[in-house]
């Protein structure tokens, strides 16, 4: 790595955690920095998170994805601050930082449900930069 | 001698002597009531009144023990004794009875007390049969130790026959006090609730009871034993068999056993839906599903292999096959077109088919897959008739009785 790239993955690590992740404890700031590097790693143009990208990413219907689950509102509902509930009627706490603090505290738990929501909404798995900025909007909630 | 005893007794006729003391007018209505409330809450009572048919039960079983004392301590025509009649008698009796020329008995007539005798059996028996099917089938009570699921099911199918054989025999009960009483000219229900009957000329002399005048009927009516005494042995005999029964109940379960799953199968299978007890589907259908997580009911629900393996093998190390619990018997055959789901099974349809399909739509409930919704004991995989409740339509609001709040938590849990 040059010394200039260095340098400006250092300052787009420092911008996403910089960015108002008002709620975001050191658990979910790590969280945050392993996307962060990896975003950059596939992206060297990376210019931090951004909380709109995020919302849009949750509200949008999407399609390529399970027919049942077009969209993350399918199960987190269109309020991040309210409960959810999965298809099988489970209630899921709210997204929303403010609300469970202890959400995307866990690297293993939010890849396996990134992988999982990506895969069943989208068809596909979430980047790095998707995952980011979902944690981002999660945490200014 | 007889003439003169002939002659006092015209006296007496169409006087009023006792003849049903009070315990067993006390006690015949006590047992109409019970029996009839237990017909009516065995058959159309939701499951979760299964507890106040069990109390109604335990009432009728304790009438039974006093009735058995009495039978035997009790006036004299409470006592067996004075109603046991032969065969011969009861088939003469009833061909006079059908004829019109009824002979006429103060105390039970022989139609009566073979009504008597058939009813005490009966409802005897049918404590035994409950008892068994509560053991086998829902594993409770104090034969839960004893009955496997199956005996316990062939049992609720007997249990089920007499109450139809009970219901019929009230109404064949019923038809003989009004036909006696149309023969007697005197209303027979009205006597047990008296306990007076008006002497006929025909009850006298009566060659099967050789009571003969009003102080004589008063005299032999009382008890052989005195009653408080009778009736404090009646008591002792209720407590020290409800304390046995209730030890029994103590017992451990037959077929029971503690689940005991990796920590991951609660982590892992809990979040979308309750970790299903793994006594609902048989050991086939565990494999189909651990085999095709990627598409999990229209779902992703991937594991990395080692927990994947691990939830599976636990899972099939506690398939419905090895457990003895109604859910585990009810759900074993599965749809062959949908093995993978316990809500496709024969047994779950039949047993949810009352249900409205918009009751499991509504907000509280969301999926048929919801069982803690309905079922307070979903999680230890018992579904109790006990803990069935269905929520109300809109949070907070109840219509079936239990509270919601439990059920609330356990789904959360
Ligand atoms: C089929 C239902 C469903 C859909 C659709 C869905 N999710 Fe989820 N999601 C869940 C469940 C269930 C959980 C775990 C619940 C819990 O932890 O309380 C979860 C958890 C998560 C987590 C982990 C949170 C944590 O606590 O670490 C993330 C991140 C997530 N979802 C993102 C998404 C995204 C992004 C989408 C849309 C692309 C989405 N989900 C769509 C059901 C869904
Ligand atoms: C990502 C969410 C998710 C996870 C994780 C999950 N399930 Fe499911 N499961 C579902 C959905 C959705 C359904 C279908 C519910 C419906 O149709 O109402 C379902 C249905 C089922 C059913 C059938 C229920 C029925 O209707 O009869 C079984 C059995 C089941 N899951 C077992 C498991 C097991 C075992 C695991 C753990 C390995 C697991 N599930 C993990 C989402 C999930
Ligand atoms: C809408 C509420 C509701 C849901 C959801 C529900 N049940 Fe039930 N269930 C009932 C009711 C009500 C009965 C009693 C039906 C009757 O009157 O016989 C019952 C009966 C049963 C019984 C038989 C009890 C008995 O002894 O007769 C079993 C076992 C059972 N349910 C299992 C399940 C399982 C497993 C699930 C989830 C896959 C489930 N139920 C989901 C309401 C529900």
């Amino acid at each position: 790595m040059t010394k200039t790239s260095l340098l400006t993955t250092a300052t787009a690590l420092l911008m996403a955690i910089a960015l108002d992740t008002a709620q975001a404890g050191p658990a979910q700031k790590a969280v945050l920095e392993h996307f962060a590097a990896l975003a950059k790693n596939a992206d060297t143009g990376f210019q931090g998170f951004s909380a709109e990208r995020g919302k849009k990413l949750f509200f949008d219907q999407h399609s390529g994805g399970k027919p049942e689950t077009p969209s993350c509102t399918t199960c987190h509902g269109t309020d991040p601050t309210k409960s959810g509930r999965t298809r099988a009627g489970k209630e899921i706490k709210p997204m929303a930082l403010s609300r469970t603090p202890e959400r995307f505290s866990d690297l293993k738990k939010v890849e396996k449900w990134f992988r999982r929501n990506c895969r069943n909404v989208m068809g596909r798995e979430c980047t790095p930069l998707e995952k980011g900025d979902f944690i981002t909007f999660m945490a200014n909630q | 001698m007889l003439q003169k005893l002939n002659q006092s007794a015209s006296d007496e006729a169409g006087q009023q002597v006792e003849v049903w003391d009070l315990p067993i007018r006390l006690f015949h209505w006590a047992f109409a009531c019970l029996t009839l409330a237990a017909l009516l809450t065995g058959f159309y009572a939701p499951e979760w009144w299964l507890d106040r048919h069990l109390l109604i039960g335990a009432g009728l079983g304790g009438l039974l023990v006093f009735r058995i004392v009495w039978g035997f301590a009790g006036g004299r025509f409470a006592r067996f004794s004075s109603f046991a009649y032969s065969p011969r008698a009861l088939f003469t009796h009833l061909r006079r009875m059908l004829s019109g020329a009824p002979e006429h008995h103060l105390g039970h007539n022989p139609a009566g007390a073979m009504m008597v005798f058939a009813l005490l059996l009966m409802v005897a028996l049918m404590g035994i049969s409950g008892l068994l099917a509560l053991g086998g089938v829902e594993k409770e009570g104090p034969l839960a130790w004893l009955v496997d699921f199956e005996s316990g099911w062939l049992s609720l199918r007997l249990h089920r026959f007499g109450a139809y054989l009970i219901a019929a025999m009230l109404v064949l009960h019923v038809a003989g006090v009004i036909l006696q009483s149309r023969l007697e000219g005197q209303n027979l229900a009205r006597a047990m609730i008296t306990g007076r009957k008006r002497l006929l000329n025909e009850h006298l002399p009566p060659r099967i009871h050789k009571q003969l005048s009003r102080t004589d009927v008063a005299a032999r009516n009382r008890s052989s034993v005195r009653p408080g005494r009778a009736l404090a042995f009646a008591l002792f005999l209720i407590l020290t068999l409800a304390a046995f029964l209730e030890a029994l109940s103590g017992l451990p379960v037959r077929g029971a056993r503690a689940l005991t799953m990796p920590a991951s199968f609660r982590s892992e299978c809990g979040d979308c839906h309750m970790a299903y007890h793994p006594a609902l589907l048989p050991a086939a259908s565990w494999r189909a599903i651990m085999d095709g997580l990627e598409d999990h009911f229209g779902e992703d629900a991937t594991l990395d292999e080692a927990i994947r393996a691990e939830i599976e093998r636990a899972l099939i190390a506690n398939s419905a096959e090895t457990w003895d619990t109604k859910a585990s018997h009810f759900f074993r055959v599965v749809d062959p077109a949908e093995p993978k789901r316990i809500t496709r099974t024969p047994g779950w349809r039949a047993r949810h088919a009352a249900i409205p399909a918009k009751v499991f739509k509504q907000k509280s409930i969301a999926s048929k897959s919801n069982c803690g919704a309905c079922h307070r004991d979903a999680r230890r995989g018992t579904f109790a008739d006990r803990h069935i409740s269905i929520p109300a339509p809109r949070p907070g609001k109840e219509i079936a009785k239990a509270s919601s709040s439990n059920s609330a938590k356990e789904r959360t849990k």
